[in-house]
């Protein structure tokens, strides 16, 4: 199983890396990563003032704050990547093998429909981790160069919980491919399903009074609240300038990975039942 | 030796519309042809056989192996070609047949020597690091082709395989339906409605009509048999110096060189027959057209 798990998973990878997507992708990374560059290197000053005049704060900022704040606004930007990353490389994934009519070469195969989807799922988040860490290398790098300084550990966390939340995303986008026949509806479906939809049930639960972060797109911002625990979305456990505690980043996790076994177990059962005549 | 058996199966293929097959066994050396008008069932057999529909009712065993208990090892010694893919465009066709082989064997032992041999026979080398986007319709199918039959599998299936070749994609199918003729522990289903093709090359054709076999139409025995058509009805008194049968104005004849055929004119002429038309005889063609009558499918001129 593992010898047909790697095969698969190493031919798809490559398919993505070669893919136009991918070129795209990885070339809009980049491109916001130097905007990113230009407006924290540069006008970084700046941002911080009116970020922190509210408070009142003077610009002599603890050096341990400007760099929260540096961080913080790198991944505020950050979040869309996975999304749009997912929806590249994901959520037309199995729609792909039904419209190009490469799914009965696919299942003809001797290995079964769960290395098959284990290996879609394997490629998809490796082609969008892959996007996802150009980006935090350059903001390492920005850092770096900004502050002349290794960025704390919460960068290493800040890292992990990014892959997590790439994670879920991709699985958010295989269980959507796995509804559709063709790429277009697919890509369309998960992009309304995650900011149009997911937004709705947040107000929802908030004018509801129940705990927003159960929604996906609140659970996610934890990537950054993990420099500053500010959220400006949700009000619902306040908001601090310091880190997020760690229980709430314990909470998103679990949160996260709920959400991603719900969807593989979607994207599973509907893998399986494909029947395909037409 | 390779087999297929299949044993009261049934598969829904959309509305109103069920493939049924109570039996059918295929023994190698064998080349089947699947004959039937659009939404018969034929690529929906082909799927079932390659495992790529694994809900249906009945048994299907391939080389004694039930699909549908053990798929992996049912279909480890089949190769397929169905729907005419457009495959995965942003890799090469080496690499593509490089996955295929290595999942079909279980190991990349050997991949490297095949895949040459492959590209080679379907006349893809110089093509064969390209990407597939790369690739015209017809070198496409040829790849398709070669998807089909590389690790040298006992069992290959193949959906129209005629569709968007050009003349030497058609070379390369003629020889790839020839090797696998050859090889005695073969069987090569074909589905296509390209009666020339199945004439050529097939032992058997099926006929399908709404999912069911209407009939297996035997083709080992027709050699250069012509079907003569006369000015009027042939009547018991002919005849000839060759034997022959009728069908109404029609006698069907086992004829070689120009001169029998020209000899056998005179004789008709003699008796007062004028021969109209001289065409080769199909008996494949004319059941095929004859059940499509009965059943309200024919072109009514």
């Amino acid at each position: 199983m593992l010898f047909e798990l790697k095969k698969i998973s190493g031919f798809f990878t490559l398919n993505f890396w070669n893919s136009r997507a991918f070129a795209f992708m990885a070339f809009l990374t980049i491109v916001i990563s130097l905007l990113m560059f230009i407006l924290t290197f540069f006008t970084f000053g700046s941002i911080i003032q009116s970020f922190v005049q509210e408070g009142g704060i003077s610009l002599y900022l603890p050096e341990q704050l400007k760099e929260a704040t540096f961080n913080f606004i790198w991944g505020n930007i950050f979040i869309y990547l996975p999304i749009l990353g997912a929806a590249f490389f994901a959520a037309g994934s199995i729609s792909y093998e039904l419209e190009q009519k490469t799914i009965y070469q696919l299942f003809s195969l001797p290995v079964s429909r769960e290395v098959i989807l284990l290996g879609k799922l394997i490629s998809s988040f490796i082609a969008t981790a892959t996007i996802v860490t150009i980006y935090i290398s350059i903001q390492f790098l920005s850092f770096i160069i900004a502050f002349q300084t290794l960025p704390s550990l919460n960068f290493v966390t800040y890292y992990f919980l990014a892959l997590l939340l790439t994670f879920s995303d991709v699985s958010m986008g295989i269980a959507v491919s796995t509804f559709f026949s063709k790429q277009s509806n697919a890509y369309i479906s998960y992009l309304i399903l995650y900011i149009v939809v997911m937004d709705i049930l947040s107000l929802i639960f908030q004018a509801s009074g129940l705990n927003p972060l159960l929604i996906k797109t609140n659970a996610d911002r934890i990537v950054y609240r993990v420099f500053m625990n500010l959220d400006p979305y949700v009000l619902y456990y306040g908001g601090s300038i310091s880190p997020a505690p760690i229980w709430q980043i314990l909470y998103s996790l679990e949160i996260l990975l709920a959400y991603s076994g719900c969807f593989l177990f979607i994207a599973y059962l509907m893998f399986l039942r494909r029947g395909i005549v037409k | 030796m390779s087999s297929i058996v299949v044993k009261n199966l049934k598969k829904n293929m959309g509305p109103e519309k069920t493939l049924e097959i109570k039996q059918l066994n295929i023994e190698s050396p064998n080349i089947i042809g699947l004959l039937g008008p659009n939404g018969a069932g034929k690529s929906t057999i082909l799927k079932l056989l390659s495992g790529s529909v694994e809900f249906f009712d009945g048994e299907i065993k391939i080389n004694g192996i039930n699909i549908r208990e053990e798929k992996k090892n049912a279909v480890k010694r089949i190769g397929s070609l169905i729907e005419n893919p457009r495959f995965y465009q942003f890799v090469s066709g080496s690499h593509l047949l490089n996955f295929i082989d290595s999942i079909r064997r279980g190991s990349d032992v050997g991949i490297k020597v095949e895949v040459k041999s492959v590209l080679d026979e379907t006349g893809l080398v110089k093509k064969g690091n390209a990407l597939i986007n790369t690739y015209s319709t017809g070198e496409l199918k040829r790849l398709s082709l070669g998807a089909a039959i590389i690790g040298n599998p006992d069992i290959v299936l193949l959906d129209e395989p005629l569709d968007n070749l050009d003349i030497l994609g058609e070379v390369v199918l003629d020889n790839i339906i020839n090797k696998i003729s050859n090889g005695k522990n073969k069987i090569l289903v074909m589905a296509s409605h390209d009666l020339g093709l199945l004439e050529k090359f097939c032992n058997k054709v099926i006929i399908l009509i709404d999912g069911k076999i209407e009939e297996i139409v035997a083709m080992d025995h027709f050699g250069n048999k012509k079907i003569i058509t006369l000015s009027r009805d042939v009547q018991s008194n002919l005849s000839l110096s060759k034997e022959y049968e009728v069908l109404g104005n029609e006698i069907i004849v086992d004829l070689g060189e120009n001169e029998e055929i020209i000899s056998l004119i005179r004789e008709l002429n003699s008796q007062d027959y004028k021969v109209k038309k001289i065409n080769d005889y199909s008996i494949l063609k004319r059941k095929y057209l004859d059940i499509l009558k009965i059943k309200g499918m024919s072109i009514h001129h």
